[in-house]
């Protein structure tokens, strides 16, 4: 029994909503650009950050109450709204929400920090408040009116991939009616820096599967589906776009942080997905990759791909060169985009790739092309080995 | 389905006990307690030596289990779901990646660290246990969550057996909680009154 | 020469936090990965931070660290020739 969506709120740098996100993979070009405003940079690293800064942020959040508060919950907010637009609380319907973040209030954290480091400041001490992963989603459900049920997922790279799991899961096994489930990840000096450190990090823009791919580009952003069982949509009357029918993860148990050569967790987790969701490899009309554009993961889940889907693979293609890797809210974030591909029925391109990988004869979707979908294979996977895979269905 | 408590594994103040009973003690006054549980145990795995302290406890309490449970090892790749959570993240290595920045260095080997499921990871490279995994970040009194999705996991057979718990450690303080749950008649039962409970001990 | 590399063994010792190994226990040529020492990607990516903050030296492409990091020996004269 599949978990049906009916409501999706996205915020990146392609876009402050779900129409102008869909406008910007369907124009071709790609919004990532210089980094600005974040003073601990050690480089120029080009990213994909959102056109808002944090108080016009929270402008439009409709919220009292204190007014700073950590990028990441600001974004995640503005996802909220919109997701959860023309639903509400209802006493009949078990409701929770899964929300995933790596940053957490970091953004706040690191500011407070320079200001006391360098000028002796503690004025802002109570932004520490936020910094805690738990924190911001506390936020999140007072804001919602939400207030059992409610739990942060913290597996990096694929958290907002495995919150839509978990929700999908928790209404298959009827714990819960109807899941809010995404997540949101702020740009800061923290992670740039640190992905920097691991000579991941391309100065130019990525280039997922193209075989002189340098490293990824980090970006921000949120994003949040509303998950609905049959009973709960009886009650709700709200339409499904698609529904969540498939979905696995498995670890790699290869190495913190890079994938193995055979791709052995995310093998399991794409063909775990798919016989959940009761398809054949051929089924899949549209695969949204990880493709992070890093050396290792691109051949790696290439690899994988092919142990599944044989030598042929499905239309595929990274959506990373759009919005730079969202992090903990990628899997979200994908997760819309490969609504839009049901709802629109088209691939989006894989921006900025000309040469094939040496090693592999597969090529990307390079335009924007329509195509019978019923079914989109969105992949996220994360350090520590967490491998995840979602099927999405018409 | 009864799901059942089968091992239990803690670490803290000092000692490690696994199924209640002392299984070894270090002297008061002990600094690094993790130091002297590895040389106790004593696996030959150096890679220990490159984990930050989250991690170094994570592995630990699960070599113990696997010592009491040496059938574990032989498992088929995805039967075992590892399910944690803890309050702080990964707060220790976050702090120690900050200083870095703030000297202008940024050391690779503490920002690989600076991720709470980075301890999944160490366990199911060292155990090569490929099944599914979680980590929650949430206060010690709500553990729903660990008890719902390994249920849940067990129910719907995406694991045979779940090793499912609490684990935090910041500043050289150390606190492991974990169980093995299968589904079996014996055992107390596992809910979240046990669970609570046992974290809670 | 030989100053640097006994250096270069301390240096490495702590810089990778190898806990079981005396400097002294390093030989000069031996091979630093695969099966020698048995370093993965991550201290690679520190020997590079060592080159960095102890000599001055960037290294951009991690692909180039393969050569250098062979070995001690080859780490030393890659010092002495960019110093």
């Amino acid at each position: 029994m599949s978990a049906a969506v009916t409501g999706m709120g996205i915020i990146s740098s392609a876009g402050l909503n779900v129409a102008e996100n869909l406008a910007t993979l369907k124009s071709g070009k790609s919004t990532i650009a210089r980094i600005q405003g974040l003073d601990g940079l050690r480089k120029p690293y080009l990213g994909g950050q959102v056109k808002l800064s944090n108080p016009e942020l929270y402008l439009r959040t409709g919220l009292t109450g204190p007014t700073v508060l950590p990028r990441t919950v600001l974004l995640a907010l503005h996802a909220l709204n919109e997701a959860w637009s023309g639903h509400q609380v209802n006493p009949n319907l078990r409701t929770g929400l899964i929300s995933a973040t790596s940053v957490g209030g970091m953004d706040l954290s690191e500011q407070f920090y320079f200001d006391y480091r360098n000028r002796n400041n503690a004025d802002k001490l109570e932004w520490l408040a936020f910094h805690d992963n738990g924190a911001g989603t506390n936020i999140l459900a007072n804001h919602l009116g939400i207030n059992h049920s409610v739990f942060t997922i913290s597996t990096a790279c694929s958290s907002a991939a495995n919150a839509i799991l978990l929700g999908a899961r928790l209404i298959e096994n009827n714990i819960l009616d109807r899941a809010i489930v995404g997540g949101a990840d702020a740009l800061c000096n923290f992670t740039l820096n640190g992905f920097d450190s691991l000579m991941i990090y391309d100065s130019e823009w990525c280039r997922p599967f193209d075989d002189r791919r340098k490293g990824l580009n980090l970006g921000e952003g949120a994003a949040y589906l509303i998950l609905e069982s049959e009973k709960s949509r009886k009650i709700s009357a709200k339409n499904s776009v698609a529904s969540v029918s498939g979905w696995a993860n498995a670890n790699d148990a290869w190495h913190q942080t890079a994938s193995s050569p055979e791709g052995r967790g995310a093998t399991l987790a794409i063909a775990g997905a798919l016989q959940k969701a009761g398809l054949t490899p051929e089924k899949i009309g549209y695969i949204n990759a990880h493709g992070t554009a890093t050396p290792n993961n691109d051949l790696s889940e290439v690899t994988a791909l092919n142990n599944v889907f044989g030598n042929s693979l499905p239309p595929f293609s990274s959506t990373k060169a759009f919005t730079g890797h969202t992090l903990a809210a990628a899997g979200a974030i994908e997760a819309v985009y490969s609504v839009l591909a049901l709802q629109e029925q088209v691939i989006f391109p894989n921006l900025n790739f000309e040469v094939p990988m040496k090693e592999k004869t597969c090529i990307p979707a390079t335009t924007l092309t329509q195509a019978k979908i019923d079914h989109v294979l969105s992949n996220s996977f994360g350090f520590g080995g967490n491998t995840s895979s979602l099927v999405f269905s018409r | 389905m009864r799901l059942g408590i089968t091992t239990y594994c803690s670490i803290g103040h000092l000692s490690v006990k696994v199924n209640r009973k002392v299984v070894f003690r270090a002297a008061d006054g002990s600094e690094d307690l993790l130091k002297l549980i590895y040389n106790q145990l004593n696996p030959a795995y150096p890679k220990f030596f490159k984990m930050d302290d989250l991690c170094r406890l994570g592995f630990l309490g699960v070599e113990w289990i696997v010592k009491e449970r040496p059938e574990l090892s032989e498992s088929e790749d995805d039967a075992i779901a590892l399910v944690f959570q803890n309050e702080m993240s990964s707060l220790q290595s976050d702090s120690e990646h900050q200083l870095q920045l703030n000297k202008g260095v940024a050391s690779p080997a503490t920002f690989v660290y600076t991720l709470p499921n980075i301890v999944v990871g160490e366990i199911a490279i060292r155990n090569k246990w490929f099944g599914e995994s979680a980590f929650f970040v949430g206060p010690k009194s709500d553990v729903a969550m660990l008890v719902d999705y390994t249920k849940s996991l067990i129910l719907n057979r995406k694991a045979k057996i779940g090793i499912v718990g609490f684990i935090e450690s910041f500043a050289g303080d150390h606190f492991l909680r974990l169980l093995v749950v299968e589904e079996t008649n014996s055992g107390d039962e596992f809910n979240v009154v046990s669970l609570s409970k046992f974290i809670a001990e | 020469m030989e100053n640097l590399i006994e250096k270069l063994k301390t240096e490495i010792v702590t810089q990778l936090n190898l806990e079981h190994i005396k400097p002294a226990d390093i030989g000069t040529d031996d091979p630093l990965f695969g099966d020698g020492l048995g370093l993965d990607s991550i201290d690679a990516l520190e020997l590079i931070v060592l080159l960095d903050q102890n000599y001055g030296l960037s290294i951009d492409d991690p692909e180039k660290g393969r050569t250098i990091f062979k070995s001690v020996r080859t780490m030393a004269e890659y010092i002495q020739a960019n110093k």
